[in-house]
C-alpha cells in the first residue's frame, strides 16, 4: 500500500511550476511509466504474499 | 535536460548526483544527467526530508531544457514558493485513510443502506475534525486525508489516531507516513 501511495503522491501531488507545458510534452510517457510501475509493484506484492 | 525534485530551505547536505540551484532563500533540488522514474523521484524526496528545514516536493515530470528555462519558470512564483516553504517548515505529512469495516448487508432495504452510509460518514467526519485540530493544516478528499504535523509531534499524532480508532469500532483507519508534505505543495 505504501509503495502505491508513494507513486500516487509523486504523480498527482506536489508543486508544478511549468504550467501546461509538461502535460503536452510528458503526458504519454507519464501514464505509461506510472502504469508500468503499478503493474510491477502489484506483481511484487503478489510474490511477497505467496512467499 | 533538468529534472526538478523539490524546493528546499535550510539544506544541510545533498546526496551524490543531486544539484542545488539557489533562488534567493529557495533552493531548487535538481538532477541534470539522468531521468529518474516516479519511484526514484519519490524516494529522493523522502530522503531530502531529513536533510533540510523545509521541503516542498515537486510533482513528477517537471522538466526543463536548461538553467535559463528553470529560472524563468521559478522567478514569477518565488514569493508563492517562499510562503509555502514557511508553511511546511519543520513539518511532515501524515496520511490517514478511513475505510468502513463492513459493507451494509445485502438484505437491508434502501433506507437502511443510506442510514449505514450516513453513520459511517459522520464517524469519518468526527475522526477528521479531531485530527485536523491537532495538525497545523489538513487536506481532505473523500476518504483520504493529509495532515501537516510538526516533526516532533508525529508520535503524539499517531497515538491520537490509535485512540480514535479504538473509539470507532466500525471504521478501519490506515495511517501512512511520515511523508514529505505533498498535499501541501500546491500547484502554483
Amino acid at each position: 500500500v505504501t509503495l502505491l501511495d508513494l507513486v500516487d503522491r509523486v504523480l498527482n501531488k506536489g508543486v508544478v511550476v511549468t504550467g501546461d507545458v509538461t502535460l503536452s510534452v510528458a503526458d504519454v510517457d507519464l501514464v505509461y511509466v506510472g502504469l508500468r510501475l503499478l503493474l510491477a509493484s502489484a506483481a511484487t506484492l503478489e510474490r511477497e504474499a505467496a512467499a | 535536460m533538468i529534472h526538478l525534485y523539490a524546493f528546499a530551505r535550510g539544506l544541510r547536505a545533498l546526496e551524490t548526483g543531486l544539484e542545488a540551484r539557489p533562488f534567493g532563500s529557495v533552493v531548487a533540488v535538481v538532477v541534470g544527467a539522468s531521468e529518474p522514474d516516479p519511484l526514484q523521484h519519490g524516494l529522493v524526496v523522502e530522503r531530502l526530508l531529513d536533510q533540510a528545514d523545509a521541503v516542498l516536493p515537486a510533482r513528477f515530470g517537471e522538466r526543463f531544457a536548461g538553467d535559463d528555462e528553470l529560472a524563468a519558470a521559478i522567478a514569477p512564483r518565488l514569493e508563492a514558493l517562499e510562503a509555502q516553504l514557511d508553511h511546511v517548515a519543520g513539518c511532515v505529512e501524515v496520511g490517514v485513510r478511513i475505510v468502513p469495516r463492513s459493507e451494509p448487508a445485502d438484505d437491508e432495504d434502501g433506507a437502511g443502506y443510506m442510514r449505514a452510509r450516513l453513520r459511517e460518514q459522520l464517524a469519518a467526519e468526527e475522526v477528521h475534525s479531531a485530527l485536523a485540530a491537532k495538525a497545523r493544516d489538513s487536506v481532505r478528499t473523500n476518504r483520504d486525508a493529509g495532515y501537516l504535523v510538526p516533526r516532533g509531534d508525529v508520535e503524539g499524532f499517531s497515538h491520537a489516531v490509535q485512540r480514535l480508532l479504538e473509539s470507532k469500532p466500525g471504521l478501519d483507519v490506515l495511517c501512512t507516513g511520515p511523508w514529505a508534505p505533498y498535499s501541501f505543495a500546491a500547484a502554483t
